[in-house]
């Protein structure tokens, strides 16, 4: 193929790489990936000088009006957006600028344009990316980049010297048409081994990666982050807004290893009860208008206390009270409890989620030198939120204000009969429970009358839980495909009385207040239902397809009990052998690239360090403290080097560099070089090409004030330099004279102007 | 001064410096967000420095610069000096590589270009360059640099080639008429004797010396007398192109006045020589014997490319007997035309 079609491929490849990479992330729609495609196809056919070019040449003028207003647009739309800028416009802009280059490709400059922009897009992707598609885009980028700064270098290099270098009068006058025509400058085996280094630096880039530090300073704030793909579990939830429970988003809210689920051999068996498990998240307590939201009431906080775990850890207790009243000690409640380990990967909120009943939290230890962990806060009614925090060496810390997934260990009470059920009654304060028993005072009276009448032979809370249970089931359906009758204020009471149909969050939200006004305190649940076992990475992958909601009832000696009154619908289909393995991959670069922090880098070191027999120190343990002065000793050591390194080029360059060679030497050089200097700032460089007298005299062509003493300058110049002749430094002071007198202004010897030359 | 073969520069182009300066920016940008994704970013853009220096030292390994000087250089006169590359090494190309080639340990201003050395292949070019200066000029090396692969750096390194070049002194245009003019007043002068090659000039008495073969029979016998055959055709003359170094003023004027006086000299012989004449040469203490033909034309510039001035005066050497005298005075701006000397030194003008 010829050097310039090459050339012309590789660079619309790279442009493709690129927005492969940010199409990754989800956040370019459809119809801008199809503007996209179909004027970069346009593009392709448009040369300077055919049809469509001369086209597009005279609509020009169109096309920088309609670049400079789409640049006005994005500006209002960022700055509309202030104080929390959104970057959006600016992506769009990119994109934008990247087509119109691709149109506009004349000289290397256009090419090189469409390079940063590029790499504008993938540093835009970066950014936002959270899946491993834009591995594979990131990988082709790069192998694409190392052929594409290849050509562009070849190209620019064909250009410079064979069309400058060269005079007319030259026999070695090559014309770079020619060259940039010519099939045998790049072939097969230079794709075939400039693709190899393509490879060697991906391969470097994941070294580094996983080398340099993750300190995290987060010394400048910038634009947030928007993330993609993730859940919204927020502060209130609003019956139909169908936000939660979207059957068709299946992006990965969690995955949890789950050691007893993972011990089940029958994959029968295991799907059953991975189907039947509760992730609880949020609990909400006050219902208002078809909203549930937090009260917020100190009585509901959740207490969490800080007890020893076996492995030498730290984990957090929910609800101490219980285990003093049932005299078992933390360690054996743990003991008996299921264990899950989960990784939070998609929640803009961070909820800890755990099986449903959870008893404790643990977080897996940072190692030594880590920078940023996770901790745990109580909220309200038994939920317990995810706190990022940045941990300073003076032991400061600080509660980071984005949350970017994390991994952590929580504990459920096991579905084998609790010891002490019936027998000793933990009795929860009079005014904890009057807040699960609020009812809104706008509630209508046929509700309280319908309550009434469900639970009238139900004697115990647990009856009375069995009789809304049933009623609901037997009188309602599930349907995702939601109706509402606008002249009912409540869409409960809609749901209840008129749709007769509707999805969890109303037959969770029927359930919680019928048994309220029967007289059961509940809370209502958020979370997910089920999960997809993966057999590649042995762990259960929750999507946002499987959000459920569900009430949690107190039932005295019971204690508080899970509720599910929505009937039974389909189920999601469990993963295939491929999508397991998607899976699979996912958690893998969720928790080695999205998710690799300091703690990974120094268990890594660490076992390098094992595995060279150096030994470390234990996790948890205070493992070996460098001495301040040892780090001051070697920071100044490094700086030294540095500076010495330093001091050490610029000594080089002045005594050797292309530049410098003119600078020291002769006091004629230095005079020359301080002349070149001064016509470089006024736009007449001396081309690579030219001799000192080429210059001169194209100077002298151009009529250039001052070109007469810069002809004389020259010749000296090029006496002294090549003839090694000595000038006389009484000529030198002269010419000097001379140039001093036409750069400030003074018109030389011959009554020229000032000149533009010196 | 001896080249060391592992010394590089790699100082970084403009190019090399906006991407060392992005670099930084994004691994700051990385560092200070945490996120990851930019880490990789930032480790591709290192990994393709690294990529860099590495390709471009394989680039300028395992090359072999060799020099193609022209036969004649004249100080002044712009020469092509070829320059051969060869890529000894066995699987890859050497790309964009450039050679400077080192005139006293700096790099001349003109640079070859070579685009693809494929592996095991040899390529020539050459650059257009002048030396202001004759005498000898001591070619030093090479500096062999490339931009390969992405343009970011400039590295080079230096490899020893010496080479020795004598440039000629510079040939400045003699107008014919004064070579004429010169001629002709030999030929009145001088004993046209050893000119019988020519057109016809005219008859003249037989003189002691003469060669008999010249004499004019048939003019002899009817006038009584010998009588030989002048030619107008100088070929067969003999002159020696005097250089009258000492005669120049001290100081930097006199140099300069030296200088031309020897390109004046460079540029007479080299006419008579052109015109068939038994050249030879005395300067300083150089004095080559006259002869002809374009060997001679070669001794005599290499030996004024060489010659230097003599403060003093020197002994002259011996003119050959018959041979006629072309003076080149420094500051004079014509040479002077003196007939032949019988044996002896030469005669020195006032």
């Amino acid at each position: 193929m010829r050097f310039h079609v090459v050339h012309k491929l590789v660079s619309y490849l790279l442009a493709i790489a690129a927005v492969a990479t940010l199409v990754s992330t989800g956040t370019v729609p459809i119809p801008t990936l199809g503007l996209l495609l179909v004027f970069g196809v346009v593009s392709w056919f448009v040369e300077p000088g055919n049809r469509l070019g001369r086209l597009l040449d005279r609509a020009e003028l169109v096309f920088n009006l309609g670049a400079l207003a789409f640049f006005a647009v994005s500006l209002y739309e960022v700055v509309r957006s202030f104080p929390e800028p959104d970057l959006t416009p600016v992506l769009n802009l990119v994109l934008f600028l990247l087509v119109y280059k691709l149109l506009h490709r004349r000289s290397n400059r256009d090419y090189l344009q469409v390079y940063v922009l590029s790499f504008l897009v993938v540093l835009a992707g970066a950014w936002l990316a959270q899946t491993v598609l834009f591995v594979i885009g990131f990988c082709s980028y790069v192998v694409i980049a190392t052929w594409t700064l290849i050509l562009f270098h070849l190209r620019h290099e064909i250009e410079d010297n064979y069309l400058v270098k060269h005079l007319p009068d030259s026999a070695e006058k090559v014309t770079a048409a020619r060259v940039l025509n010519s099939r045998r400058v790049v072939g097969r085996s230079f794709f075939l081994v400039t693709g190899l280094v393509g490879v060697a630096v991906l391969v470097g880039a994941a070294l580094v990666f996983a080398m340099v530090p993750r300190v995290g300073l987060g010394f400048l704030s910038g634009a947030t982050r928007r993330r993609m793909s993730i859940v919204g579990f927020s502060d209130e939830v609003t019956l139909g807004q169908h936000g939660v429970i979207s059957r068709d988003n299946e992006t990965v809210v969690l995955r949890a290893q789950v050691p007893h689920i993972a011990d089940v051999k029958d994959a029968e068996d295991r799907w059953r009860t991975i189907s039947t498990l509760y992730w609880r998240g949020t609990v909400y307590d006050r219902y208002e208008q078809g909203q549930w939201v937090r009260s917020r009431r100190s009585v509901n906080a959740t207490a969490l206390t800080r007890v020893p775990t076996a492995t030498g850890g730290w984990a957090y207790m929910l609800d101490p009270s219980e285990l003093q009243a049932r005299r078992r000690n933390s360690g054996t409640v743990l003991k008996e409890s299921q264990k899950q380990i989960i990784q939070v990967v998609g929640l803009s909120f961070p909820v800890a989620f755990a099986l449903d009943q959870p008893v404790a939290f643990e977080m897996i230890p940072p190692l030594m030198g880590s920078f940023v962990t996770t901790d745990f806060s109580g909220k309200f009614s038994g939920e317990v939120a995810l706190k990022p925090i940045r941990m300073f060496p003076s032991g400061r810390t600080d509660t980071l204000s984005e949350f970017n997934g994390g991994q952590y260990i929580a504990y459920s009470r096991s579905p084998a009969p609790r010891a002490g059920v019936g027998k000793e009654a933990v009795a929860l304060p009079p005014a904890l429970l009057a807040s699960y028993l609020d009812v809104p005072a706008a509630i209508s009276p046929r509700m309280r009358d319908l309550a009434r009448t469900i639970v009238a032979n139900s004697a115990t809370p647990m009856a009375k839980v069995q009789a809304v249970t049933e009623w609901l089931r037997k009188t309602h359906s599930y349907t995702v495909d939601l109706k509402r009758d606008t002249t009912i204020a409540d869409p409960l009471e809609d749901f209840l009385f008129k749709q007769n149909a509707g999805h969890c969050e109303y037959f969770a939200s029927a359930a919680a207040i019928l048994l309220r006004l029967a007289g059961v305190p509940t809370r209502y649940i958020n979370g997910f239902l089920g999960g997809e076992w993966n057999d590649i990475g042995k762990h259960i992958t929750v999507r946002d397809n499987r959000a459920h909601s569900w009430v949690e009832a107190y039932l005295g000696t019971f204690g508080w009990v899970r509720v599910d009154a929505t009937p039974v619908s389909s189920q999601a289909a469990p993963m295939g052998r491929i999508a397991q393995l998607f899976d699979a991959i996912e958690l893998f670069w969720a928790q080695w690239v999205i998710l690799y922090d300091a703690s990974r880098q120094l268990d890594i070191a660490k076992r390098i360090g094992k595995g060279l027999g150096m030994g470390g120190a234990k996790r948890g343990s205070t493992g070996w403290k460098p001495d301040k002065r040892l780090i001051w000793v070697v920071a100044g050591l490094a700086g030294l080097i540095m500076i010495a390194r330093y001091v050490k080029q610029r000594g080089w360059r002045r005594g050797r560099g292309a530049g410098a060679r003119l600078r020291g030497g002769p006091a004629i050089f230095r005079l020359y070089r301080r002349v070149l200097d001064r016509l470089a700032a006024r736009g007449w460089s001396r081309q690579p090409a030219e001799t000192p007298a080429e210059f001169a005299a194209r100077l002298a062509r151009v009529k250039v004030p001052g070109a007469d003493v810069l002809t004389r300058l020259s010749s000296l110049y090029a006496a002294a330099r090549y003839g090694e002749r000595d000038i006389p430094e009484a000529t030198v002071t002269e010419l000097t004279d001379a140039i001093d007198q036409i750069a400030e202004g003074r018109t030389n010897a011959d009554g020229d102007p000032p000149a533009a030359a010196a | 001064m001896k080249k060391r073969p592992w010394q590089r520069r790699f100082p970084p182009t403009r190019e090399g410096w906006w991407f060392l300066a992005t670099t930084l920016l994004v691994g700051m940008a990385a560092v200070n967000a945490g996120v990851n994704l930019l880490f990789l970013v930032f480790g591709m853009m290192l990994a393709l420095i690294v990529a860099s220096g590495v390709m471009s030292e394989l680039c300028l390994r395992d090359l072999v610069v060799t020099r193609r000087p022209p036969s004649t250089v004249h100080a002044g006169a712009p020469f092509l000096m070829g320059v051969a590359v060869r890529n000894g090494k066995r699987q890859l190309p050497t790309f964009s590589l450039e050679v400077e080639d080192l005139l006293a340990d700096r790099p001349v201003e003109r640079r070859c270009y070579y685009l693809k050395l494929p592996a095991g292949r040899a390529q020539e070019t050459a650059y257009k360059h002048m030396l202001g200066r004759r005498g000898r000029h001591q070619f030093t090396g090479f500096r062999i640099s490339t931009r390969f692969p992405f343009g970011f750096i400039r590295k080079s390194r230096e490899i020893d080639a010496p080479a020795e070049l004598v440039v000629y002194p510079a040939l400045i245009p003699v107008p014919e008429s004064v070579i004429r003019a010169g001629l002709a007043e030999l030929g009145r002068r001088q004993d046209p004797s050893r000119s019988r090659s020519g057109d016809f000039h005219g008859l003249r008495e037989f003189r002691s010396g003469d060669d008999p073969r010249d004499i004019h029979w048939r003019t002899s016998a009817k006038r009584g007398r010998a009588f030989v055959r002048e030619c107008e055709e100088e070929t067969g003359m003999t002159v020696v192109v005097l250089l009258e170094g000492e005669r120049a003023v001290p100081g930097p004027e006199g140099d300069a006045a030296f200088e031309d006086a020897v390109s004046l000299a460079a540029s007479v012989a080299v006419a008579l020589l052109r015109k068939g004449l038994n050249v030879g040469l005395h300067a300083a203490d150089i004095g080559l014997p006259p002869a002809s033909g374009g060997m001679q034309a070669t001794q005599i510039l290499r030996a004024l490319a060489l010659v230097e001035r003599a403060d003093a005066e020197r002994t002259p050497a011996p003119i050959p007997p018959g041979a006629a005298i072309v003076r080149v005075t420094p500051g004079a701006l014509l040479p002077r035309f003196e007939p032949a000397v019988r044996g002896g030194s030469v005669r020195r003008t006032a």
